[in-house]
């Protein structure tokens, strides 16, 4: 049999598994320890243990993420704020080039210029689309838009979207110190929430069919997906290729 | 369920619907007939061996016997598994497979296949 401070310790192992997990096959599965540990050696004791804690790690991770990506956004305040967070980059790019600020947005740039002939035409539909459409747009995409919404999957969204400009920050700590006079949290906060934006909204484009649970969006659902995330992507690489200079070093770089 | 068209088993699967593919096995009796069976080669830990066993049950590639005892061991009641007809189909697939690829490297005159 076990000695009591072993037992004791495997068994503190098996409580890392998740309730769910534990539930199911725990019993079984510290019956299958204590026959392991029989006869065992320091060494194997070591491995079985090490087996454990990784694959606690591991079935702790994979519940973590089914909760998050079946979990539905009920809370109308978590949808708000995703459709808020969807439509904001959309209306601070297009109230800037709206109001004549030059942005640094290249590509847009002489097409919504004053000097375009069809320029308030463009500021008409710009507006009509800052008011109206993208607004519609981001709240139907947070209240679901052909796809189960998630709380989850926006939190997993916004990792990701951390991933993408952790490469940034580092850019700017080593090289891009003396371009700013501070660390510019404004512009690295938008250079997050976009990617975050446009992988939230671009999930379900690419989501597997499973077991129904996160079905394919329709066709209008995809037509609308896109419209929402052009600018937010169009934004996101024309800031990058703006300041990337600056991230670099490059003196004078605005 | 598990789909076996659309999935290969992942090794720790095929060796324990390997073990299982013979008799009703507690959880200790898969990991030393999977060591046996792959001649030492396979140690499968409690915590890869119930990752496994979890997900296999999830998806019906075995099922859950009965507690008894085990004769050859100590008087505790262990959780028996047995393989199910999904199971059956899966690890025969999988074993078509690999009879393919043991004719295919044969045909290719690969001198190390026996």
């Amino acid at each position: 049999m076990m000695k009591a401070p072993l037992n004791k310790f495997f068994r503190f192992l098996l409580l890392l598994y998740p309730e769910s997990f534990r539930s199911h096959v725990g019993d079984s599965m510290m019956q299958a320890v204590v026959d392991s540990l029989v006869g065992s050696s320091v060494i194997e004791k070591l491995n079985i243990a090490g087996n454990l804690f990784a694959g606690a790690a591991i079935e702790n991770g994979k519940a973590i993420c089914t909760k998050l990506m079946s979990e539905p956004t009920s809370n109308k305040t978590r949808q708000l704020l995703i459709g808020f967070l969807l439509v904001v980059p959309g209306i601070v790019m297009i109230s800037l080039l709206v109001l004549g600020i030059n942005p640094p947005l290249g590509p847009f740039e002489p097409y919504f210029s004053i000097d375009n002939p069809f320029g308030k035409w463009n500021a008409l539909a710009v507006v009509f689309g800052t008011v109206l459409v993208l607004p519609i747009v981001g709240v139907w995409i947070a209240n679901g838009g052909g796809s189960k919404p998630s709380f989850g999957m926006f939190l997993v969204s916004a990792a990701a979207g951390l991933l993408l400009v952790l490469p940034l920050v580092a850019l700017q700590l080593i090289y891009g110190r003396l371009t700013y006079s501070c660390f510019p949290v404004v512009l690295f906060a938008i250079l997050w929430i976009l990617p975050t934006v446009a992988i939230y909204v671009a999930a379900p484009l690419f989501a597997r069919r499973r077991r129904n649970e996160y079905p394919r969006p329709d066709p209008l659902s995809v037509a609308l997906r896109l419209v929402a995330l052009m600018p937010v992507a169009i934004m996101w690489f024309a800031l990058i290729k703006d300041q990337m200079p600056c991230f670099l070093g490059v003196p004078n770089c605005d | 369920m598990f789909d076996v068209k659309e999935k290969h088993l992942t090794p720790a699967v095929f060796h324990i619907l390997l073990a299982l593919s013979t008799e009703e096995r507690h959880g200790y009796a898969i990991m030393k007939q999977v060591e046996a069976d792959s001649l030492g080669k396979v140690k499968m830990g409690p915590g890869t061996l119930y990752g496994s066993i979890k997900r296999m049950l999830d998806g019906g590639l075995i099922e859950e016997s009965d507690a008894r005892v085990d004769p050859e061991m100590d008087d505790a009641r262990r959780i028996y598994y047995r393989i199910s007809g999904s199971g059956e189909t899966a690890l025969k697939e999988e074993l078509q497979r690999y009879s393919h690829l043991v004719k295919l490297t044969r045909r290719l005159g690969l001198s190390f296949v026996a």
